[in-house]
């Protein structure tokens, strides 16, 4: 067989990356171990602080789990503000996609942790604030009349989305972008035409919107897209961070126990 | 009344003493009741047998009923005034007087022996020393005055009352031996004999004499009192004891400290038992409907003609009453509803008294008047239904004022009836008040005991669980307060012993702390003798429901106040912890053809798995699993019947496909909806060029030909006007135009629409309120409240929803079935009584039951609790209620602390089921965690509940059943 010089080049070439992409690998334990040994679990900010760092520059799933490790023992080591800190550190690192359920129990224990009035995890007894809820109710009537002028219509997009987000799925269209968009032919008595089960749909939003705790069961279950109730225990957070807070000291590689260093 | 065929059939004048008209001997004395009821049924049976026409058979009827009638009220008069005036009236001595003369006549006078016997009857009685130094005082100067007329009631100390129950006293049979001494030392005194009136008026002064000296040393010699051993039932009923060995420590639990009292002793144990209800109550049962359908019929004839009844009807209404009440035991729940309104629809027409006293005296059977079991049913009967319709607003003052009048008159006070239940608050007066009776007959009626296992089962049947025990503790007060000697085998020892064995000495009566109070207060009554106390110890002793009670705690017949008393405070103390359930280490005992059906019924439902997005069949899913656990929660409480009608109606849905909407009304909305015809915009054109030429003729006919439409809806375009017209139009036309929606256009999608588009414009009046009002049929706040925009708003929505059919419709209908079937397991967990806003929603519902079942656990004892510690549990639930983000997560948040419970409940009842509890609670926990439909997690809890409760259960394998969850 006979072997071209650029053959050659190509599978040094090759060999050359492999090894780069070897050393990628051990990033977390080259580029970090330094700081990762001069954790102390007497200090769990330090942890924190650390965790942040290594998140910013993570690039890969083991950088990014690593992350999530340090945030965890920060969390379990520290006082229930900096547990909650992690938790949301951790949801925001958390694929929605894959892990979904995970990403809920996590921002709910985050909620739990906060203990700040006014904390945001509640039953959903007005899913919008009262103020907006007429904004989007006279939206929606002047939209059904053909009455569905600029300025009524500006009314609602002048809402925080953030606040719209448990009842977007509800308006025409599925979002309140295209409902704004369509809503720009609706004026001066043209009206839409709307199916059966459309108009249903809307007079669902306006009671979801209206009714607080007293909206109708079938309501309940379109507002809320028929979720799970997700349970989180706030007092057994390592299960859920997924770290063993016992082992909290990084020595030759690994997370120890502090009282296993010296005593191999 | 014309006499001479009456007295071919009876031989007796009808205006002839009563006596004789029932055909009694001895006209003028007082008869028993039993002979005057026999003697009315004879004659009863001779007239119906007669070949007399109906009218006089009827005339002849009442003559009977009347004279029986006079006669029995003769007998109570004759009793109230003997127990009233007994000592003076009939008899120169009182009982005790006799059993002291007695005592003293029999032991050679004033001796050790005699002394004893005294000591002991003054115990018995609560008479101190001196007491009874008086009555020997008065006695031996009475002997010397030549008689015993001077005696006194005031000589003789009262003897107190029961708090609740009279003590009937019947004469021992050493009052009986005393009654024959007594009449002969009379017929001494009586003597014309010179010799023979000294002789004993010179023993009396010589016996006076020796006991007054000796009786003074008797009171000053305090220690020689104590130790005087006492002659008693214990003496009469076992072997003598030795009281120089047998130091009185009653008290001391430590066996190994305290000497042992020896206890009654009976040829066999103290007990009876027979048929609760006579034949004639199966008989009666078996007519039932045909009573029922008497009853409609005759309401029909009150309600058309209640000035005026036939004989006919009347004898037919006495009939159904008997037939009713003897039916009423063993009727269902309906059966006896349905026959409580049959009654009331007949009475209900009635203003007069004369005419409801004819109807209703039938009714009104004081306790001397029973006899019989059937009596016996009859008079509860009677009581229960006077109550009933005296506490009825739909009857007029002419039926009430003559209930309470029937009522005072069977000794019933109608202002101390219960308003919640006054049938059973009425029969349960009755029932008490009945109690001495029904004691006094226990020496000489053959019928007594029967009667007793009649009014234990109508007892139990009626009476809320919370009195029961405590109602059969009182009626044990009063039985040991009798005069009976229930150291031997006596029918009264029998109604003891089975009292006994009814109530629950083990710490699960429902009658709780207050029972136990009861049962101690009884070992510190002054009114209850030793000789009773020590035998009722004895069977206490005996009995396996009251392990607690050792022999040790048996009391000495001669027990001091002081003894009793400690032995009362031991009872507080040993009386077991109240727990929940019944047994601590079995399960709940279940009819196992009830117990198949209902794990039939949850076999299937798991069987059924509706796909995922199918949310009403889900739901339908949900409420099935409800129910199995609704069935499973009256089965635990022994609600048989209320079990079998859920499981009934379960099984009948287990036939239909999951999703069919179980309720009758239609699924989409209560209005029909309307269809649009014609042209839209056309009459919309036509009302805005009468109204641009401002013609106000031309616009109100254009409003009232809408009133014509019969389509139900409009074009958007001519909806739209027409609703302003009604939001802001002139008051003329905006009066039409409301009228026109409220008339043609309820059903209206099109109508309903335009009125929710344009509601930000209406004029806010009080008409437009009343209009909306009118319109959804919902309540709103006042026009001028900050909230009333909003509320109008909603009602609008909804009206709107409504008619616009959908699946959601059904998940709605479910969801209020299953609140439903929520509230019902909250009052069977509850006994029937509803908290407050429990069922105002779903939500509230469960988290009534959730805060039920969470007090209820907190009665139970517990070593080591599972899965958590209450205080545990509370925390779990508040963060779980934390987390749901809206109603249906809620309610799963609601059921997860409620499997939690139940789980607590369970083991704390049953500890071996620990393991098995645990791993259905991880299960149900993993299950719940993986699901994503919030339907799915609330189905996994319902079944994890089923399951739980399905390992309370106990089935009888012999019975032939396939075996309960645990077996």
């Amino acid at each position: 067989m006979k072997v071209s010089p650029c053959t050659i080049l190509l599978l040094v070439g090759i060999f050359m990356l492999e090894q780069l992409a070897g050393a990628m690998s051990d990033f977390p334990i080259n580029q970090w171990d330094q700081r990762l040994q001069q954790l102390d679990p007497a200090r769990p900010m330090m942890y924190f602080e650390l965790a942040e760092d290594i998140a910013e520059q993570a690039q890969t799933q083991d950088q990014r789990d690593l992350a999530m490790r340090v945030f965890g023992l920060a969390g379990l080591l520290g006082d229930r503000q900096l547990a909650r800190s992690a938790a949301l550190a951790i949801a925001s690192m958390t694929d929605r996609a894959s892990e979904p359920t995970r990403y809920r129990r996590l921002t709910a224990a985050a909620a739990l942790l906060d203990d700040r009035p006014g904390r945001s995890i509640t039953m959903l007894v007005q899913p919008v604030k009262l103020e907006d809820a007429h904004r989007i109710l006279d939206g929606l009537a002047a939209y059904r009349s053909g009455r569905a002028t600029s300025s009524v219509m500006r009314r609602i997009t002048q809402i925080d989305p953030v606040q719209l987000s448990p009842v977007q799925h509800l308006f025409p269209g599925g979002s309140i972008d295209r409902f704004i968009e369509s809503s720009q032919v609706y004026r001066r008595g043209v009206r839409p035409s709307m199916s059966t089960q459309e108009l249903a749909s809307e007079l669902r939003l306006e009671e979801a919107l209206l009714a607080g705790k007293s909206r109708s069961f079938s309501t309940d279950l379109l507002l809320t897209r028929n979720r799970p109730l997700v349970e989180v225990d706030p007092d057994s957070l390592a299960e859920l961070f997924r770290v063993d807070p016992a082992r909290s000291t990084w020595r030759d590689g690994t997370w120890q126990a502090p009282a296993e260093i010296g005593n191999p | 009344m014309s006499s001479s065929w009456f007295m071919d059939i009876l031989d007796v004048r009808p205006d002839a003493p009563e006596e004789q008209l029932l055909g009694l001997a001895g006209s003028g004395s007082v008869h028993r009741p039993r002979d005057i009821l026999e003697a009315l049924e004879r004659r009863l049976r001779l007239i119906q047998s007669s070949k007399l026409g109906p009218a006089q058979v009827e005339s002849a009827s009442e003559l009977m009923h009347w004279a029986a009638a006079r006669l029995l009220k003769q007998y109570q008069a004759e009793v109230d005034t003997a127990s009233a005036t007994a000592p003076m009236a009939h008899a120169p001595l009182s009982h005790l007087d006799r059993e002291v003369l007695l005592i003293l006549a029999t032991n050679g006078g004033w001796n050790r022996r005699s002394r004893t016997r005294l000591e002991f009857i003054a115990q018995r009685e609560g008479i101190s020393p001196e007491g009874l130094g008086r009555i020997i005082t008065g006695l031996s100067r009475m002997a010397a005055q030549g008689g015993f007329s001077t005696l006194s009631e005031q000589q003789v100390p009262e003897l107190q009352a029961m708090p609740i129950l009279s003590r009937p006293r019947k004469p021992s049979r050493l009052t009986q031996l005393a009654d024959q001494v007594n009449s002969k030392l009379a017929e001494e005194i009586r003597a014309e004999t010179p010799g023979k009136f000294f002789r004993v008026a010179a023993l009396f002064m010589l016996l006076g004499i020796f006991i007054i000296v000796i009786f003074t040393q008797l009171l000053f010699d305090k220690r020689e009192q104590d130790h005087v051993p006492p002659v008693d039932w214990q003496q009469e009923a076992s072997a003598p004891i030795d009281r120089g060995e047998a130091t009185v420590m009653p008290v001391i639990p430590d066996e190994g400290m305290a000497p042992e009292i020896l206890p009654a002793k009976y040829a066999r144990p103290p007990m009876f038992s027979a048929e609760p209800y006579p034949e004639s109550s199966v008989q009666a049962s078996q007519r039932l409907a045909v009573v029922l359908a008497d009853l409609k019929s005759m309401a029909r004839k009150t309600s058309l003609r209640p000035e005026r009844f036939s004989d006919a009807m009347i004898e037919n209404w006495r009939i159904d009453l008997l037939d009713s009440s003897l039916a009423w035991p063993l009727a269902g729940t309906r059966q006896q509803d349905a026959v409580l309104d049959a009654i009331t629809a007949v009475i209900q027409p009635i203003s007069l008294e004369d005419q409801a006293s004819i109807l209703l005296e039938p009714l009104a059977m004081a306790p001397v008047q029973v006899m019989t079991q059937s009596e016996l049913l009859r008079a509860i009967f009677g009581a229960g239904v006077l109550a009933e319709l005296s506490g009825n607003n739909d009857m007029s003052p002419a039926v009430k004022i003559t209930c309470n009048r029937l009522l005072k008159q069977i000794g019933l006070d109608p202002s101390a009836i219960t308003a919640s239940d006054r049938f059973g608050s009425s029969v349960r007066a009755w029932l008490i008040g009945a109690v001495p009776e029904l004691l006094s007959r226990l020496a000489s009626d053959d019928q007594a005991l029967m009667n007793w296992e009649t009014w234990l089962h109508v007892h139990e049947d009626v009476v809320d669980e919370e009195l029961l025990d405590l109602d059969r503790a009182r009626v044990v007060g009063a039985l040991l307060g009798s005069s009976y000697n229930l150291s031997r085998d006596h029918p009264a020892t029998d109604l003891l012993g089975r009292l006994l064995n009814e109530i629950s000495f083990d710490g699960t009566s429902s009658s709780g702390q207050t029972l136990r109070d009861e049962v101690a207060t009884l070992f510190d009554d002054d009114d209850l003798s030793g000789g009773a106390l020590w035998v009722l110890s004895s069977l206490l002793a005996e009995s396996a429901e009251a392990s607690w009670f050792t022999q040790q705690m048996i009391l000495p017949d001669d027990a001091s106040m002081q003894q009793r008393q400690e032995l009362a405070m031991l009872v507080q103390q040993a009386w077991p912890d109240v727990v929940e359930l019944p047994d601590l280490r079995t399960g709940i005992e279940v009819d196992p053809w009830m117990y198949r059906r209902w794990r039939d019924a949850l076999d299937v439902i798991d069987a059924t798995n509706p796909a995922l997005g199918q949310l009403d069949a889900k739901m339908h899913q949900l409420l099935r699993l409800s129910r199995v656990v609704e069935a499973a929660r009256y089965m635990q409480h022994d609600e048989d019947e209320l079990a079998d009608e859920v499981l009934f109606e379960l099984e009948t849905d287990l036939m239909l496909p999951v999703g069919t909407d179980l309720l009758d009304r239609p699924v989409s909305s209560t209005h029909q909806v309307g269809r649009v015809q014609g042209t839209d915009g056309e009459w919309a054109l036509q009302f805005e060029i009468a109204a641009d030429e401002g013609d106000m003729d031309q616009m109100e006919y254009l409003l009232k030909q809408l009133m014509n439409f019969s389509s139900g809806d409009l074009g958007p375009q001519d909806a739209q006007v027409l609703v302003e017209i009604a939001y802001r139009g002139r008051e003329q036309l905006q009066s039409l135009a409301q009228s026109a929606i409220l008339l043609q256009f309820q059903g209206g999608q099109n109508v309903a629409m335009a009125l929710l588009n344009g509601w930000k414009s209406a004029r806010r009046t009080v008409v437009t309120g009343d209009f909306i009002r009118e319109l959804t049929g919902e309540s709103l706040p006042p026009h001028r409240d900050s909230d009333y925009e909003d509320k109008a708003r909603l009602a609008l929505v909804r009206h709107a929803l409504s008619l616009y059919p959908s699946s959601h419709h059904v998940i709605d209908n479910l969801a209020l079935q299953l609140r439903q079937s929520l509230l019902n397991r909250l009052g069977s967990l509850s006994d029937g009584t509803m908290p407050a806003g429990a069922g105002s929603t779903l939500l509230d519902a469960i988290k009534a039951v959730v805060d039920r079942s969470r007090a209820n656990a907190g009665r139970l004892f517990f070593v080591e609790p599972f899965p958590a510690p209450l205080e545990q549990m509370d925390q779990d639930r508040m963060v779980r209620s934390g987390l749901a983000e809206g109603i249906v997560q809620s309610l799963v948040a609601e059921q997860a602390s409620l499997i939690d419970l139940e789980a607590y409940s369970l083991v704390a009842n049953q500890p071996q089921l620990r393991d098995v509890v645990m791993e259905l609670l991880e299960t149900a926990a993993a299950d719940r965690a993986d699901c994503i439909d919030v339907l799915e997690q609330a189905c996994i809890n319902e079944q994890t509940i089923a399951r739980l409760m399905g390992l309370s259960f106990q089935v009888d394998e012999d019975a032939g059943s396939a075996g309960g969850d645990q077996s």
